[in-house]
């Protein structure tokens, strides 16, 4: 059982994006995280 | 993610914020978070530019899609918690709220490989979760 992990580790940097949402407004790691720290749920999409 | 709409107020309250990358379209993840009431963003990456960067793509499925995963990124831009999904094992948003509340200490989440007893206790949680939830083949 091979345990899966990200290239991403605790202690890293995220590093920034720049992204539409899904109302066509552009969002960067900057501004998602500035007010408060931010969950990021990576969903696999629809089959 | 409808775990996390309906805990969405008490992760506010807990002091984070949410949002849930996608590849799909993004008519996909609008249609998706109107469906599903959504109160947070849905980030439409589908030039699969951050799930790359994050280390969380998977290849070999649908042209190109994200691992499930959960990361916390603090207001430093540092990454305080990692959890990425196996097919059996599954974080959840209760598990996120917790950690929250427990005042993120920094974090790695994955399967146990050497500790007999947590095998043991993982392989119960995966046919646990396999009767309670009938595992879905990606290839179906």
């Amino acid at each position: 059982m091979d345990a899966i992990s990200a290239d991403l580790k605790v202690g890293d940097r995220a590093p920034n994006f720049s992204v539409q949402d899904s109302d066509g407004m552009l969002r960067t790691l900057t501004d998602l995280i500035a007010p408060e720290p931010r969950i990021f749920v990576f969903y696999r999409g629809h089959w | 993610m409808a775990e996390y709409r309906d805990l969405y107020a008490e992760v506010r309250k807990a002091g984070a914020d949410l949002a849930v990358v996608a590849t799909d379209p993004p008519k996909s993840s609008a249609g998706l978070r109107q469906q599903l009431s959504l109160p947070f963003p849905i980030l439409c990456d589908s030039q699969r530019t951050i799930v790359k960067a994050w280390g969380v793509f998977n290849a070999a499925e649908k042209g190109g899609i994200a691992i499930p995963a959960v990361f916390v990124v603090d207001r430093a831009g540092m990454v305080r918690f990692a959890s990425v999904d196996s097919m059996t094992s599954r974080i959840s948003a209760k598990d996120i709220l917790a950690y929250l509340r427990a005042g993120m200490p920094d974090r790695t989440i994955n399967p146990p490989r050497t500790n007999l007893k947590f095998q043991i206790a993982y392989l119960y949680r995966a046919v646990h979760n396999i009767l309670k939830f009938r595992v879905r083949s990606p290839q179906e």
